[in-house]
């Protein structure tokens, strides 16, 4: 372990709020990325399922 | 020989993609997160702090493998525009459209993480540097070639992209040597992220795993999207209604 | 090679008929460069240093507004299908095309360049370079700047899609265009990095046009 205690991990020496920022903005990233895509998907789906509806109706 | 132009055809086929891709995608994004997450805790809590940069180096775990993964995926989405071109195979031109964004996003990252380094270790956000200039004119070709697509008939747009793409990336090298060049006109800070000496195993160790991690997981992401504009395209075609018939009901 | 020359001199006389047209990049050239003392001040020493810079970058905007729109009416009155069905190779046509496009749109640009460059504080013999280099890079930059073109041959012109496709590519001339002009006002010898610019021309003149004509069957659905 590189670290004595977790609040010192966090503070990382001083660079805590640049090396946080930038892991923080990379999950940000990858939740938007999976937000995205599931909205996209369940439109499509969506979509498909009213034109079956339409079709049987 | 025939035996795996049977196996690369059959990927041309979009509900072989979309049945397949599935198993692979989960496959890729499992190893991917477990790799991310091995990768992160060992960079993070484990690997020594560095003596001239402090704590702030540990940012190279995500720097680095965004920067490498940002060139090679416009790299692999070239190699698609070529698959496109000669061999009119469509699943290409999604594979096109579903990596775009994802490399958009990725060389965002790497810029944004390169920046952020920069302010404790240089003392300054932005430097114009060949490295980081190259990074910001490539996040312009993914915008330029996203851009193009919504503006062309949808029958031709996917060509079009297509043929861009590969422009940008014989450009790409043009690009970079002409940078340097460009910076070694004003003396400045040649800021080498590689000047330092030799990492140690410890370092390099961590950073080797979170780089896979981050390809895997591109893999992953881009066949997410993938399948999902599979539906979006394909929304009249046969295999699309039996598979929302069958998974999500009416 | 009598019908190459006629179809070179038969788009010089369309664009010489259309002469407002022709002469707007030049304008916007001189617009854009004049705009700059008037924006940062007048200080010499300023001006002098980043001048070329500044005219590059200026006459790559007025190249791509001589950019801006160009095979779209070809696409839309049937031009692009006689020319399909010519014997002449696309590629060949189109160069004849963009040839005449330098001669009466950009060339203007790059005459009046260094006396732009003059204007603000360059000496002669670096004038003398920037030309040179402006004589050798923008035919390169048209050549970039058509593929783009051609790939947007059936959307709307004037929507700035067109800057953001090519601008990129046009960096390393850009870089090495002003970058040589810099360097030879610091009196460092740049023979070779003019020999680079005549190098990219060559490449871009040999492989360009077939590219280009490869993006205007792409878009018209050849």
């Amino acid at each position: 372990m590189a670290f004595e205690s977790f609040s010192e991990f966090l503070a990382m020496g001083r660079h805590g709020v640049y090396v946080w920022s930038s892991f923080g903005i990379a999950c940000a990233c990858f939740i938007g990325l999976a937000i995205e895509d599931r909205v996209a998907r369940a439109r499509a789906i969506k979509r498909i399922q009213q034109q079956l509806r339409r079709e049987n109706a | 020989m025939s035996r795996s132009w049977q196996w690369f055809h059959r990927w041309g086929s979009s509900p072989y993609v979309f049945r397949v891709g599935r198993r692979w995608q989960i496959g890729l994004g499992s190893i991917g997160a477990t790799l991310l997450l091995i990768g992160w805790f060992w960079g993070l809590a484990i690997a020594p702090v560095d003596y001239q940069q402090g704590n702030s180096y540990r940012i190279i775990f995500l720097h680095v493998p965004v920067a490498f993964l940002a060139q090679s995926l416009y790299m692999g989405l070239a190699v698609a525009g070529v698959v496109l071109l000669v061999w009119k195979m469509k699943i290409a031109d999604v594979a096109i459209q579903a990596g775009l964004p994802v490399g958009a996003v990725i060389t965002f990252l790497a810029l944004v993480t390169g920046a952020i380094w920069g302010k404790p270790t240089w003392g300054t956000y932005w430097v114009w540097d060949a490295r980081l200039t190259s990074m910001l004119i490539l996040l312009f070709l993914y915008l330029g070639a996203m851009a193009l697509r919504p503006a062309l008939p949808a029958d031709v747009a996917g060509k079009a992209v297509a043929l861009l793409v590969i422009v940008g990336v014989i450009n790409i090298p043009i690009i970079k040597y002409s940078v340097e060049w460009w910076n070694t006109l004003h003396q400045g800070e040649t800021l080498k992220l590689t000047e330092r000496p030799a990492m140690p195993a410890s370092m390099w160790m961590p950073l080797v795993v979170s780089i896979l991690a981050f390809y895997c997981l591109a893999g992953y992401w881009v066949l997410k999207r993938l399948r999902t504009l599979l539906l979006v395209r394909e929304s009249k075609a046969s295999w699309a209604r039996e598979y929302v018939e069958q998974h999500h009901g009416l | 090679m009598s019908r190459l020359w006629q179809c070179f001199k038969r788009d010089l006389a369309l664009n010489w008929n259309d002469l407002g047209a022709a002469l707007r990049p030049v304008m916007f050239f001189a617009l854009v460069a004049v705009s700059f003392p008037l924006g940062m001040g007048a200080d010499p020493q300023l001006l002098r240093d980043v001048a070329p810079g500044l005219v590059w970058v200026a006459a790559l905007l007025a190249v791509l507004l001589a950019l801006d729109g160009l095979f779209r009416e070809d696409v839309l009155d049937g031009t692009l299908e006689q020319w399909l069905l010519s014997d002449l190779p696309l590629s060949i046509t189109v160069l004849m095309r963009l040839g005449a496009q330098w001669v009466s749109n950009v060339l203007p640009v790059v005459l009046l360049a260094p006396l732009i460059a003059l204007a603000l504080g360059i000496s002669a013999p670096t004038a003398g370079i920037l030309w040179l280099t402006l004589m050798l890079g923008t035919p390169t930059v048209l050549l970039l700047g058509s593929l783009g073109s051609a790939l947007l041959a059936p959307a709307r012109s004037g929507s700035g899609l067109l800057g953001l496709l090519v601008l990129p590519l046009f960096i390393p001339i850009l870089v090495f265009g002003a970058g040589t002009t810099m360097a030879h006002a610091s009196g460092v010898e740049v023979s070779a990095q003019l020999a680079l610019l005549a190098a990219m021309f060559v490449g871009a003149l040999s492989l360009l046009p077939a590219a280009i004509a490869a993006a205007l069957r792409i878009v018209t659905g050849g």
